[in-house]
């Protein structure tokens, strides 16, 4: 009995306890402390991936003769760029197209200044992973913003959104650094079944004449009886060229005679669909932010050209990373696919124009 | 040794309690398994039907010419390169 009465005593206390920590905030306090050791924890994972990516650059950039490459990637290591005003529409995607390409110029000539000895291919595969650190290093610096400002605040809400969506980031933050290695040393990533696309259609056909044009290769083959314009960014470096504005070119070049445009590109696959499923639809399968797609939206309306589009789904992990064996055999279909997309929807000599979309590292042409 | 009732409970909600927090720590601390990734090369001979699988080089590319082919001393050329998940 006096054992029981003693129990008793315990657990009044344990109850008046979680009674009083439950109306004074007290649980949440505890939750919220479990939640940031939690946040910073993988905080800290980023913080080394951010860390390690930088370390690789200026270790590379030191190989290439670089000097000073510590200072000169801490100084573009926070590059940014300034989206234009979004609630003036008109001229919108001429703004967008100047500031990518002012974007993309600086950072062409930061490199060109810092490896004048360097080529085109290693420059290229350097600004892809300088990229890549930048998105680890932003990363980083805004989970660190908001887990610090939640503490400061002591902002149960932010933090608890924060550890919801640490999962999600994680992936995010694991698949850029991953995808480090294969822009560094050039190797295809999933973005490139465009490219091998485009790459498979050069070898299939007879070649007629081959340019480059902003980056961009323009391949002209006899491929199935037909004129066959394919375009594809210049590899085999890390590159996307300028589909959309030379395909655009190319269209009014030929005065808009022109029977099919098919566009070829990696999509993201929706949760439950297989890594390499191949899908057709129409439009333009292309992910820039805008001025590459309406491009080829524009030039094909302009002279109603229709305008296919072939996707190769995937998730963000395998469009980043090494390309996977079931995607390079997924781009090998994709490849038949095209061919039987342009014999079934065309006659004989008609021109047709196929574009392959995507990072092109690893991909000749 | 026998416990009555609400020993029992006490137990057992102390059991609770520690079962959440290590399995709290454990979800914190404990890393996914990475897979074993290897890169390969797929060549192809541009003459004959030869096919070979090597292991991936630093420098190997789409479209590269490498090596000569063993049936008819052609040219080899890079035709695929991609990742395999080795399993354990």
């Amino acid at each position: 009995m006096a054992n029981s009465s003693w129990l008793d005593y315990v657990w009044q206390l344990v109850f008046i306890t979680f009674f009083i920590m439950i109306i004074t905030g007290t649980n949440q306090r505890i939750q919220m402390k479990i939640w940031i050791y939690d946040i910073r924890s993988k905080l800290n994972v980023i913080r080394s991936y951010a860390e390690s990516s930088r370390a690789k650059i200026i270790d590379a950039l030191r190989k290439l003769g670089a000097r000073d490459p510590e200072y000169s990637i801490a100084k573009y290591i926070d590059f940014f760029a300034i989206s234009p005003v979004e609630i003036e529409p008109i001229d919108i995607i001429k703004r967008l197209d100047h500031i990518l390409r002012t974007e993309e110029k600086a950072i062409k000539n930061f490199f060109e200044k810092l490896l004048p000895n360097a080529g085109k291919y290693e420059r290229s595969l350097l600004e892809s992973s300088l990229e890549v650190a930048i998105v680890l290093n932003y990363l980083y610096k805004v989970i660190r913003h908001y887990i610090l400002l939640g503490e400061k605040q002591n902002n149960w809400v932010l933090i608890m959104q924060l550890q919801l969506q640490m999962p999600e980031i994680m992936k995010v933050a694991t698949t850029y650094y991953k995808a480090l290695d294969a822009f560094m040393s050039a190797k295809p990533v999933g973005d490139s079944v465009g490219a091998i696309v485009a790459y498979r259609l050069i070898e299939e056909s007879e070649v007629l004449s081959r340019k480059t044009v902003e980056d961009t290769a323009i391949v002209e083959a006899r491929l199935a009886n037909r004129r066959v314009f394919i375009v594809k960014a210049e590899g085999p470096g890390s590159n996307v060229g300028k589909p959309g504005k030379v395909l655009s070119d190319l269209v009014e070049e030929l005065n808009g005679n022109i029977d099919l445009v098919i566009t070829v590109d990696a999509a993201l696959k929706l949760e439950g669909e297989e890594d390499g499923e191949i899908s057709e639809g129409v439009g333009a399968a292309i992910g820039d932010p805008g001025p590459e797609k309406i491009a080829i939206e524009r030039a094909t309306a302009k002279y109603n050209i229709p305008l296919r589009a072939l996707v190769v789904k995937m998730d963000l992990a395998s469009a980043l990373k090494p390309l996977k064996k079931e995607l390079y055999e997924a781009a090998e279909r994709a490849a038949d696919y095209v061919k039987r997309l342009i014999v079934e929807n065309t006659l004989e000599n008609a021109t047709v124009i196929v574009a392959g979309i995507g990072n092109t590292v690893g991909v000749a042409q | 040794m026998s416990f009555d009732q609400n020993t029992l409970l006490m137990i057992a909600v102390v059991v609770m309690v520690i079962a959440t927090i290590v399995k709290t720590l454990l979800d914190v601390y404990r890393r996914p398994k990475e897979p074993v990734i290897v890169m390969k090369t797929l060549l192809k001979c541009i003459k004959c039907d030869y096919v070979k699988e090597v292991d991936y080089q630093q420098g190997d590319f789409i479209g590269l010419l490498k090596g000569k082919c063993p049936n008819c001393s052609s040219s080899l050329k890079v035709r695929g390169i991609y990742a395999i998940e080795l399993k354990e």
